[in-house]
């Protein structure tokens, strides 16, 4: 080689080196979620709020965040007036309630902008009425504050004589809305100037009532506004107080969000093929021109923004967690997650970003019953309280944290009760704290609305299992059948307080998978069906034939269930009824070549493919009371969440209460009812703490949370379920403000209907369930074994063969063939 | 005088140059060949991610006791005993006949290789609108008064398969074909005919070694192609396709799903040294074969 060549040679090998290491970096399109640096969390803390009190009970949210602080309306009552008259010929007293205009600096000290009262606007019509509402706060550019006033108007032009709200007075109804920009001076709350924003330059949406409707308004720093309407952006300038510039949107082009920074960037997300199923984009805004200039690479809907300080072009909110747009790298990094700061995340206003990377916001948390956790929680109830306080949050270094075991609690979406859950457990310990990790976070258009679900299924299967784990949309018999998750029946037999003969059997014995009790669920629902009980008697559950004979001696063109009802519902709980007789996972057999599985196939023929929802026009006759009640429709389709839906069975079958019988899907053993499980989470078999993760889980089966009310369906304790059955065969009453029972003319408490019934001649009032309809819904309830979450895998097989046999193209036999081939193939793999 | 030059360190300096160009390479094969296959050998042998207990040989067990598993390796193995030695007797038929002397022998050679070029899942749309149920192959057959055959799920559906990995792959093995026989010395060929050799004995005894080690080549390569018809399987039948269509990578890819990650390593764990050992005995089989013809 000559001189040079093989120093050339060299030095163009480490450079490939160089660039194959340097290749994992990702470009500008992504959104990630970066780790906090290294020594640095955020922390939480709230502050009582000084300055003037609020009115009593109630919140101020700061709902527009300014750089002076936080602004919010607050519905203040000013007085009293007649409301009406009662059943004893009393005037009944209502408030009066008006709208003031509170703020709060960034100190915590709140005060009342006096000068915004009494607001109305210009007279529309002498004999108008209506309302008139504040609609959003921004800054002037000489420090004023700019409110955005909505009036409506209403009233009618048939007259003076023509009596208020009857069918002729509407056929005059004529009504408007205006928009009234007021001035105040922020340092007196004084009312230095307001006038009518002329909207006639605003472009009108074709969905609307020929009136723009303007949503938001931001201050641009140089005397001008931008505002958003339903139509179009628009820039008004208060000077000259006219619109300069619009950049119409029309309807198929969306406005997600618009944002303007402290340095005047104005940000929009935005759909500019909405209607074509195209995806959102982000730009800045050219004011100027009102044209979009940059496109900024970002995958989310820039909600509740703030303005960027630091590396941050701008903060928003997904979910329950914040994030950073970084300014160099445009990419987004989580910054903190409200549950794991210990706040409510529905308690949390907008943010208020400070230069020193702390950020400020209201909050406003409600305590609720019932108590959830044995631990050290100090047992203090409210009645649905809440508490105005100042929030900070900050970045400090790691070691001025406490220090505490982390549990993860992996989630696609935590509900409300078991948020606050984590919150109470959370502030009880002072060892161990649960990080709530929401992989709903990462869905999004661009990654698809279920990325979330695989990302944290691959995360499982590559070792990282999260200490607890929502089962929700997740394959937990698989996981439990492959000893990830712990048997919590052996934690529950452990439990000192706790036993599993508190619980109902039928539901253990659902979740459990092999000697697995993987999950305990708080609460359950059953979905069956409902037929009237001359027609398919008094016993739930039966079988194809039993139905078919049934709809044989219904009137002719009968259908079985409502014309909504489609093949796949159908087929889909059909399958999940009979799965452990079409399918022996222990042995490896499957039985789709049956009669019984030929049946299934017969009887789900008749019902359509789908029904077309787009257009539908209800009518009388299209309903089920209607079609039950002439002999159209046999059955009804029944959810139960509660022992008062059979109410609704009662007045769709004739009105007496024992006009229907829970008779359940057609099936070869059992009631035909299905159930679906609420509020499971599975322990990780390697969890760090399993004393903590139970004693969190334990809280959803304690007497107070089973017993409180607030669960989605049943509780899966007998002695709550059976309060529950007791407490629907007792009237509810009238009550007052303070809670007493309201008196009839006779003195007697006036009962509450919770349901009625067309008996023939006239509407009957329900107020309780009778002692048969609770022992009916009991019944179904505690001998239900069937989960709503057959196979998916079979079922696919299944619908995807089905579909030649529904299209005529082959036999049953030929199909039923063909699917006992291919789930046989799926059964053995799964051995 | 001359320096004398140190042949060890002359050579250790030449091996440490020669890493530094190839390890960009290395690095690149280790990362995203080497690294992920150890990785899978590891959870072969472990009892799950969880745990992580060493286990030994007992997912093998498991697995061969699966029947599934038996049912797709009978499978793929009866496919390529069919594929294979299909794809090559045509390809070099095609290209013994593309070598003589013919009319339109480019726009043959085109007419070969354009399955080539088409995109996979264009194939697949032509494939299922010819052999559905109610696909033209049926309507054809309907005017000859033979009953509607349900292609695709029924035991003819390896004989729609099988065409299509010959469709698609003939042309390029006929080229590697062509190319080798371009390479066959002509004064051999020459001096057996003057010889008075018969065709059967040129091909047999002079193009057939000469051509030996294109004939492991496009072998090995037809072997790997007729794993790779999952793709158009699976975009033909899902991942639940006919019986006699399930393979082994039907089999790992539905274990993936489900999460046995043990079963899938320890099926891909088989099915490479499976593959090892094939592709040794060629080899060994190309060595014996084409001995005399090499240098």
């Amino acid at each position: 080689m000559k001189g040079y060549q093989r120093p050339l040679a060299l030095l163009l090998a480490l450079s490939l080196v160089f660039v194959l290491s340097a290749c994992a970096q990702s470009g500008g399109e992504s959104t990630e979620t970066k780790p906090e640096s290294v020594g640095t969390v955020y922390t939480a803390s709230l502050q009582d709020t000084g300055g003037s009190e609020l009115p009593k009970d109630q919140s101020f949210y700061g709902t527009w965040v300014l750089s002076d602080g936080f602004y919010g309306s607050i519905y203040t009552a000013v007085g009293q007036t007649e409301g009406g008259i009662d059943e004893r010929g009393e005037p009944v007293m209502e408030e009066v309630y008006e709208e003031r205009l509170w703020h709060m600096t960034p100190d915590g000290t709140l005060r009342e902008l006096e000068g915004y009262r009494g607001f109305h606007g210009e007279n529309t019509h002498p004999d108008a009425e209506g309302w008139t509402g504040l609609s959003t706060v921004t800054a002037g550019a000489e420090g004023q504050i700019i409110a955005l006033v909505q009036v409506d108007s209403y009233w009618s032009e048939a007259g003076e004589d023509v009596e208020p709200y009857s069918d002729e007075w509407f056929a005059g109804y004529q009504s408007r809305h205006d928009y009234y920009l007021r001035v105040f001076d922020t340092a007196s709350g004084e009312e230095l100037e307001n006038w009518r924003l002329d909207t006639a330059a605003l472009p009108v949406s074709e969905y609307s009532d020929g009136q723009a409707y303007v949503y938001d308004m931001f201050s641009l720093g140089d005397g001008r506004l931008l505002m958003q309407s339903d139509a179009a952006l628009a820039v008004y300038d208060l000077a000259a107080r006219r619109f300069d510039g619009v950049l119409e949107t029309g309807d198929s082009f969306w406005i997600n969000n618009v944002s303007v920074q402290s340095d005047g960037t104005v940000l929009v997300s935005y759909n500019p093929a909405a209607q074509e199923g195209g995806s959102s984009k982000l730009s800045t805004l050219n004011v100027d021109t009102m044209t979009f200039d940059q496109e900024l690479p970002f995958d989310g809907y820039l909600y509740n923004s703030a303005s960027g300080t630091g590396d941050y072009l701008f903060f928003y909110r997904d979910g329950n967690s914040i994030y950073g747009y970084r300014r160099d790298t445009r990419n987004s990094e989580k910054l903190f997650n409200y549950l794991n700061l210990d706040l409510s995340p529905d308690g949390v206003g907008t943010l208020l970003p400070q230069e020193d990377g702390s950020f400020l916001a209201v909050y406003n948390e409600y305590e609720v019953l019932p108590v959830h956790t044995l631990s050290t929680y100090d047992g203090k109830q409210s009645a649905g309280s809440t508490s105005t306080k100042l929030l900070t949050i900050r970045p400090v270094p790691a070691s001025e944290v406490r220090e505490k075991q982390h549990l993860t609690l992996a989630t696609q979406g935590l509900d409300w009760m078991t948020q606050q859950a984590v919150l109470r457990f959370n502030r009880s310990r002072e060892d161990v704290h649960i990080d709530v990790a929401d992989y709903s976070e990462y869905n999004n258009e661009k990654s698809g609305w279920t990325a979330g679900a695989t990302k944290l299924k691959t995360e499982i299967l590559s070792g990282h299992m999260p200490d607890i784990l929502d089962l929700e949309g997740m394959p937990a018999r698989q996981l439990a059948a492959r000893g990830l998750l712990l048997d919590q029946g052996a934690l529950l037999d452990a439990d000192g307080e706790l036993s599993r003969g508190e619980y109902l059997p039928n539901v253990l014995d659902a979740m459990t998978e092999g000697e697995v009790l993987f999950a305990i669920p708080a609460s359950f629902a059953v979905q069956t069906l409902v037929g009237a009980r001359r027609v398919v008697g008094d016993t739930p559950g039966w079988t194809y034939t039993e139905l078919m004979a049934a709809l044989r001696a219904m009137p002719e063109g009968c259908t079985v269930l409502s014309e909504s009802t489609d093949r796949a519902e159908v087929l889909r709980v059909m399958l999940g009824l009979d799965m452990d007789r079409f399918v022996d996972w222990s042995r490896g057999e499957v039985h789709f070549d049956s009669p019984e599985f030929l049946e299934v196939l017969q009887f789900t023929r008749d019902f359509p493919e789908e029904f077309d929802w787009a257009n539908y026009e209800y009518t009388e006759e299209s309903g089920d009371e209607y079609r039950i009640s002439h002999g159209l429709q046999m059955l009804a389709s029944c959810q139960l969440y509660s022992f008062e839906n059979v109410l609704y069975y009662q007045q769709l079958f004739g009105g007496s209460e024992d006009a229907f019988t829970l008779i359940g899907y057609p099936c070869t053993e059992g009631n035909g009812a299905v159930m679906s499980v609420f509020q499971t989470y599975g322990i990780s078999k390697d969890c760090k703490n399993t004393e903590a993760a139970w004693d969190f889980l334990r809280g959803f089966l304690t007497g107070d949370y089973q017993g409180s009310g607030l669960l989605t369906g049943f509780p899966v304790s007998r002695a709550a379920l059976e309060e529950k059955a007791r407490a629907a065969t007792e009237p509810q009453y009238f009550t007052d403000m303070d809670g007493n029972a309201l008196l009839d003319e006779n003195g007697e408490k006036q009962r509450m209907a919770i349901s009625s019934y067309w008996d023939g001649e006239r509407y009957r009032e329900i107020y309780a369930c009778s002692e048969s309809q609770v022992r009916s819904v009991l019944d179904v309830l505690m001998n239900t074994t069937c989960m709503m979450d057959s196979n998916d895998a079979v079922y696919d097989i299944v619908t995807e063969q089905a579909q030649a046999f529904y299209a005529g193209q082959k036999s049953a036999e030929e199909v039923a063939r063909l699917i006992q081939s291919k789930a046989n193939i799926y059964v053995n793999e799964q051995r | 005088m001359k320096k004398k030059r140190h042949p060890i360190k002359h050579r250790l300096k030449d091996f440490g140059l020669s890493l530094c160009f190839l390890s960009p390479s290395l690095l690149g094969v280790g990362v995203f060949f080497i690294v992920p296959f150890a990785v899978v050998v590891y959870y072969s042998l472990i009892d799950g991610v969880a745990s992580r207990h060493f286990v030994l040989l007992d997912n093998f067990k498991r697995l061969f006791a699966n029947s599934a598993f038996r049912l797709a390796a009978r499978n793929t193995l009866h496919f390529s005993l069919l594929a294979v030695p299909l794809a090559m007797a045509l390809a070099l038929l095609l290209a013994l006949l593309l070598e003589a002397r013919i009319p339109l022998k480019s726009q043959f050679r085109t007419f070969f290789l354009s399955p080539m070029m088409v995109p996979v899942a264009s194939v697949v749309l032509i494939w299922q609108v010819l052999f559905n149920a109610n696909g033209t192959v049926n309507e054809l057959l309907a005017v000859f008064g033979v009953r509607a055959v349900d292609w695709l799920q029924s035991d003819y559906s390896q004989i729609v398969v099988l065409l299509l990995f010959l469709w698609k792959n003939l042309g390029y093995n006929m080229i590697l074909f062509m190319s080798g026989l371009a390479n066959i010395p002509r004064e051999l060929l020459e001096v057996a005919d003057v010889e008075g050799a018969s065709e059967w004995y040129k091909f047999f005894a002079i193009k057939l070694r000469y051509l030996s080690p294109t004939v492991l080549f496009v072998t090995i390569l037809s072997l790997i192609n007729s794993f790779k018809i999952f793709r158009e399987v699976y975009l033909l039948s899902g991942a639940y396709p006919y019986e006699t269509l399930y393979t082994l990578q039907h089999f790992m890819n539905n274990t993936f799903e489900s999460l046995d990650y043990q079963k899938l390593s320890a099926a891909a764990v088989v099915m490479a040294a499976v593959m090892v050992v094939l592709i040794a005995l060629l080899f060994k089989a190309e060595d014996w074969f084409g001995k005399d013809v090499e240098g």
